[in-house]
């Protein structure tokens, strides 16, 4: 009887000297691995320009349809992507998201990634649903691809 | 299917089939999948894309002929050395084809990388990317590599037109489009250019297509060369719920398939594999749905309490509109209340506004708004054939002549038009078109005679060919009843002296008697005629001579009709078949007859009037009179559409109580007490019957607007409100009631209409009895050719179609301004120029507009289309015995007018 | 490749046959059962008449044999000897197929290109001359050999060509 509770104690006490799992979030932050999938970003072309075109292969993709996907025709003169076609609206609802990944594996632009931000959390249901200003790149990350 | 088959393996699966069926044909009825693009049902075979490469074989015979047997004993194949394509081949008997050996395979492998060296890879931007055909058969049949390393040949996209879009880099050269512009459409607007590699589809001169704008051409693309510009980038073909309901905009009936996205309808396709129509549609019924979710809907009742419209809750206009019917009822009787219109509503809601009418106890109802003269309600189902089998459009396009009365089947029944030009191309058939103008199925291109009838010469025109057809010999086929008024019909017609009918109608009496004797002699026949008799101030007398010649010449016969109505509108058969005409219960029951009224009587639990109420131009007159004090108006701008506006004005005006049920504030809605909001076509379940008497499921494709109703629920509430007890929870409950009560229509439910509904027929003899009478003219003799003036010919137009087609901004477009047409001569003798603004005076007013040169008006008349928006052909007056003349002048102001 | 226009629009009005080409065009028309068999005669004649065939002489074609324009258009472009566009007084078609090229036409075409100053499909200013490279012109035995509107010149080097293009005015 004392030996279980012995080996048991020790457990305790040799976790005792160890270093802790424990991370001080949110001062301190862990790094996620590669491919780790969380919030999504919709990528730029090197000269700024969207790579997405609108094609809701994602949307259809989606195990959870939480991607909508609405284009529309470049204006010839000042193009949003390269081609004819574009994403007027790309919203979607991350309280639907399963962040599987599908949309990215769709995507026949590289257009799509699942980033490394976990941090979606708001006061509304509204606010989950992310639309393209919240997902597109800023322009300062034209080119950018995440390495897998 | 005749007797005899031939016997074709398939892939091991034996089947007998027709001799002269295609290999594809006969694949499928094996159930086996051969792949095609330039291959289409309605079509000839082209053998254009060779996808439909497969291996066919016949067994090795012998010198004798007995077939030589292998080493296992089943008989030699000697296959043929290459692949054939089985689009093209047609069976034999014996024969073995493969479709999945080797050999096939690696063939069809290879004409899909052929197709694919210059197909761009442009899927995710293509808009025919996840119902593409070539993507499809890409996936199923092709490789997942490319071996084509060099650059391909591109092209500039091109807009042909409104709504055409071009992408030629994509184009495969099946030449569907070209081969249904030309064989369906007649319109020939496509062709290729170039050749070789170089190959591509355009119009002439790449300039923008100046067609009929049908679209067909992008419904039958395999790929997506040739895309729709309103739908372009709208939506993807997943994201769009289909529904499959019935067009709104004729009386043909075509199925039309609807994608809706959220609470908006994206785009209107064909069918493919349904309806009268299959893929076919036509410029309206393809690109003319916007006007379902247009911003100027209504969307709740508005009343005239005060001096001014207002809105107005449901409940509060219900009781307002039954607190004033009562009352209006109880102080100057019930005669004193008309219905007018309804030729737009579905069957079950035509069933109900003539109940709520005859209900209250007027019989003034009226559908048939447009009449320029009173016309007894069984007269047009008499002159088709009383209710015998009717002509279906398939037979239409396979008869061997056909005559075209008086109407442009391109406005008023595009498919029709389109079932005669196939006809033309793939059936040999002949048409012979009365009409003032050279309309299109009239011109030189068709296989056919134009009888350029003068205006006013129908009934002239008519009488000289039943008078030719009756030169030809006894008439064979006909009922008794009929037979017996033949003598003094054969009298009568003696009148009409080949130089009498030249005089009056311009056309040689050779041409008349040659168009008698096709008629007469062809086997498989036909008459189409429309509103243009109908609407026509003699039309009692135009029907009955219809009637005649359809008996003379075996267009009519005891067992089947042959004569067919194309209707203005998509209800117009229904609402004769409901009983919205004021001297015919439903189902053309007589309310004379007390055995017919019974059980209308027992089901409504009322008394019903016996007494024929009036016609739609008798109301016109006794409204404008104070004689009709309430007037309920439903689906129908009748300021428009009824013959003399100045008279529907001051009957509006002086009426106690105008309820008008609309989608719109028309102008009609304005001069209203009382405005119900009515739904769309697209938001309303229903029957419609077709002008074959096609009874079709219309199907709810979106919610109703909020705030609007269904006719039925209006209805439905004002008799409730009224004191009746209806309870019907549907429009299923409705058409139960109708399939009770209604002959013809017996035995027949919604479950029962799908895919295709039947078409209804009378049980045993004819619902109408037919007869053989002598018809006068009127305006005959020298009389129809005095009066100085141009004859107004009006009509109906492609692209305009009523107060819907104006709020269609792309058929506003595509319809361009309202003109008055002129022949080139015509034009010069008024001293005009095109453009010039011309004023043109009836008897009761004037209109102004540009003038327009079109040769195909005849000299000394001036056509005016009367449903653009800008026009209100009824301001010149009233038609009247041979229709109507006008005076033409320059305007005074130089200005240019509604252009 | 991207491609301009067919064809440049000059002609705006509906054209008609000048009296000697209506002549030519209704002998052509006798020659067959039908009158659309005559389309070619006529782009021949027509082409003969205005140098090259604008669109408005297409829609005259198109009248005269009754097709339908676009038809009439396809088979225009179909042909590759049909200018839809305007050339030069003197069409200078060098063949450059197999065996001229073998002896020395893309010699020649350099040649014609550096002395005129225009490439292939190319007018100079002065409308005079428009160079085309074309296929085989069948007379391949007197390679190279250069057809200038209707007659041909075979046996050809620089010197030949000169001496071809000054006869030209």
């Amino acid at each position: 009887m004392i030996k279980p509770l012995a080996t048991g104690l020790a457990v305790t006490f040799e976790n005792l000297f160890k270093k802790p799992f424990t991370v001080q979030y949110p001062e301190e932050r862990l790094e996620m691995f590669p491919r780790f999938r969380g919030l999504h970003i919709l990528a730029r072309h090197e000269d700024g320009l969207e790579r997405c075109v609108g094609c809701e292969l994602c949307a259809v993709a989606c195990p959870a349809d939480a991607i909508f996907v609405k284009a529309a025709e470049n204006d010839a003169d000042a193009p949003r992507s390269h081609g004819e076609r574009y994403a007027e609206r790309y919203e979607i609802n991350m309280l639907r998201c399963i962040f599987c990944g599908m949309c990215e594996e769709a995507c026949p632009e590289d257009a799509i990634f699942l980033e490394k931000d976990y941090e979606l959390s708001d006061y509304r249901r509204e606010a989950f649903i992310y639309t393209k200003d919240e997902l597109l790149v800023g322009p300062e990350k034209a080119g950018y691809l995440p390495q897998r | 299917m005749s007797a005899k088959t031939v016997k074709v393996t398939i892939n091991g699966r034996a089947i007998a089939v027709p001799p002269g069926t295609l290999l594809t044909d006969a694949a499928r009825a094996a159930e086996v999948h051969i792949p095609v693009f330039c291959s289409h049902p309605r079509l000839p075979p082209l053998g254009a894309c060779r996808i439909c490469v497969v291996e066919v074989g016949m067994p090795r015979r012998d010198r004798d002929g007995s077939p030589v047997l292998g080493a296992d004993g089943s008989p030699e194949i000697a296959w043929m050395p290459k692949p054939q394509t089985a689009c093209t081949t047609t069976v034999a008997d014996g024969m073995v084809v493969a479709t999945e050996s080797p050999g096939a395979v690696r063939a069809r492998k290879g004409v899909m990388e052929f197709l694919l060296v210059n197909h761009p890879l442009d899927c995710p931007v293509c808009d025919e990317g996840g119902e593409c055909q070539l993507q499809d058969l890409a996936f199923a049949f092709g490789h997942d590599f490319s071996r084509m390393d060099e650059a391909k040949r591109t092209f500039v996209s091109e807009d042909l037109g409104p709504v055409v879009k071009k992408e030629a880099n994509r184009c495969i050269v099946c030449m569907r489009c070209v081969r249904y512009c030309d064989e369906i459409m007649g319109e020939d607007a496509l062709t290729a250019h170039q050749r070789g590699v170089r190959t591509e589809i355009s119009s002439f001169d790449r300039q923008p297509l100046e067609c009929e704008q049908c679209g067909n051409c992008i419904e039958v693309c395999p790929v997506g060369a040739l895309t729709a510009l309103p739908y372009r980038f709208k939506a993807r073909p997943w994201d769009l719920r289909q529904h499959v309901t019935i067009c709104p905009w004729c009386s043909n009936g075509c199925s039309v398939r609807l994608g809706v996205r959220g609470t908006e309808i994206l785009r209107a396709r064909g069918t493919e594999h349904r309806g009268v129509n299959q893929e076919y549609l036509c410029a309206r019924g393809r690109f003319g749905y916007s006007f379902v979710s247009a911003a100027e809907r209504l969307t709740g009742p508005l009343l005239r309490l005060g001096g001014a419209l207002a809105p107005a809750g449901f409940d509060e206009a219900v009781a307002f509109t039954a607190s004033r019917l009562r009352e209006i009822a109880a102080r100057h009787g019930p005669g004193s209340i008309a219905f007018l219109g309804g030729e737009k509503l579905t069957v079950e809601e035509q069933y109900l506004f003539q109940k709520l009418a005859r209900t209250l106890g007027t019989s003034h109802v009226d559908a048939r708004t447009r009449l320029t003269a009173p016309l007894p309600g069984d007269a047009i189902l008499k002159a088709t054939g009383g209710g015998r089998p009717a002509l279906s459009l398939e037979e239409l396009g396979s008869a061997g002549e056909v005559l075209v009365l008086g109407d442009d089947l391109q406005g008023e029944g595009p498919f029709a038009q389109a079932v005669l030009i196939r006809g033309q191309h793939q059936n040999g058939l002949h048409l012979t078109v009365a009409h003032p103008r050279r309309v299109k199925l009239a011109r030189p291109k068709f296989r056919g005679e134009w009888l350029a009838l003068r205006p006013g010469g129908e009934v002239a025109l008519l009488n000289a060919l039943a008078r030719a057809a009756l030169d030809l010999g006894e008439p064979q086929g006909m009922p008794p009843g009929v037979a017996a008024g033949l003598p003094a019909l054969r009298q009568a017609l003696a009148a009409w002296t080949p130089e009498k009918v030249e005089r009056v109608t311009g056309i040689e009496p050779a041409a008349v008697a040659a168009a008698a004797r096709r008629l007469r002699e062809t086997p498989r026949k036909a008459i189409v005629f429309g509103r243009a008799l109908v609407e026509h101030p003699q039309a009692a007398a135009l029907l009955q001579a219809v009637e005649n010649l359809a008996w003379l010449t075996g267009a009519l016969t005891a067992e089947r009709s042959f004569v067919m109505y194309v209707g203005p509108h998509s209800g117009t058969q229904g609402a004769l078949d409901m009983g919205l005409v004021p001297d015919r219960l439903p189902g053309y029951l007589d309310p004379a007859d007390a055995a017919a009224r019974a059980p209308f009587e027992k089901q409504w639990g009322v008394a019903l009037p016996s007494a024929p109420g009036m016609t739609a131009p008798e109301i016109l007159k006794a409204a404008a009179g104070g004689r009709v004090r309430a007037l309920w108006i439903a689906g129908d701008n009748w300021l428009r559409s009824a013959p003399d506006r100045a008279l529907a004005e001051q009957a509006l005006a002086g009426a106690e109580l105008v309820i008008v049920s609309e989608l719109f504030l028309t102008e009609t809605a304005r001069a209203a007490h009382v405005v119900f909001p009515a739904v769309s076509f697209a938001e309303k379940e229903g029957v419609v019957v077709n002008c074959e008497r096609r009874l079709q499921r219309t199907a709810r494709a979106l919610s109703p607007l909020r705030g609007a109703r269904t006719d039925r629920e209006t209805f439905q509430a004002v008799a409730r409100a009224l004191g009746a007890g209806w309870s019907y929870r549907g429009a299923e409950d409705v058409y139960r009631e109708i399939a009770r009560l209604v002959p013809g229509y017996r035995g027949t439910g919604w479950g029962t209409m799908l895919p295709l509904g039947p078409r209804w027929a009378s049980d045993g003899a004819a619902a109408v009895a037919g007869s053989l009478a002598p018809v006068a003219d009127a305006q005959a003799g020298p009389g129809v050719l005095a009066g100085d003036g141009l004859w107004l010919l009006s009509g109906g137009v492609l692209f305009q179609q009523g107060s819907l087609s104006h709020r269609v901004e792309l058929l506003q477009k595509l319809a361009k301004g309202a003109r008055a047409f002129f022949g080139a001569g015509e034009l010069q003798r008024l001293g005009l120029a095109e453009g010039d603004a011309v004023v043109l005076e009836g008897p009761a007013g004037s209109l102004t507009l540009p003038a327009a040169v079109d040769d195909s008006v005849p000299p000394g008349a001036v056509f005016v289309p009367y449903a653009y928006p800008e026009v209100q052909v009824n301001r010149l007056g009233a038609p009247a015995g041979a229709g109507l003349r006008v005076k033409a002048r320059r305007a005074e102001v130089t200005a240019r007018v509604g252009a | 490749m991207s491609r301009a226009p067919a064809t440049v629009a000059l002609e705006t009005r509906p054209l008609e046959w000048p009296e000697a080409a209506r002549k030519q065009v209704e002998e052509a028309l006798t020659h067959y059962p039908n009158r659309r068999s005559a389309v070619l005669p006529a782009l021949w004649i027509a082409q003969r008449t205005w140098g090259w065939i604008p669109p408005e002489a297409l829609r005259l074609v198109a009248r005269t044999v009754e097709l339908p324009e676009p038809e009439v258009f396809g088979i225009a472009t179909f042909y590759t000897m049909f200018n839809l566009q305007p050339v030069g007084r003197h069409h200078l078609q060098l063949c450059l197929t197999v065996s001229c090229s073998l002896v020395g036409a893309d010699r020649l075409y350099e040649h014609l290109r550096r002395r005129l100053g225009i490439g292939h499909g190319e007018t100079t200013p002065d409308g005079r001359f428009t160079l085309r490279k074309v296929e085989c012109l069948a007379a391949c035995g007197n390679g190279p050999c250069m057809q200038v509107n209707e007659d041909y010149y075979e046996n050809l080097d620089e010197a030949a060509v000169d001496r071809i293009l000054e006869k030209l005015t």
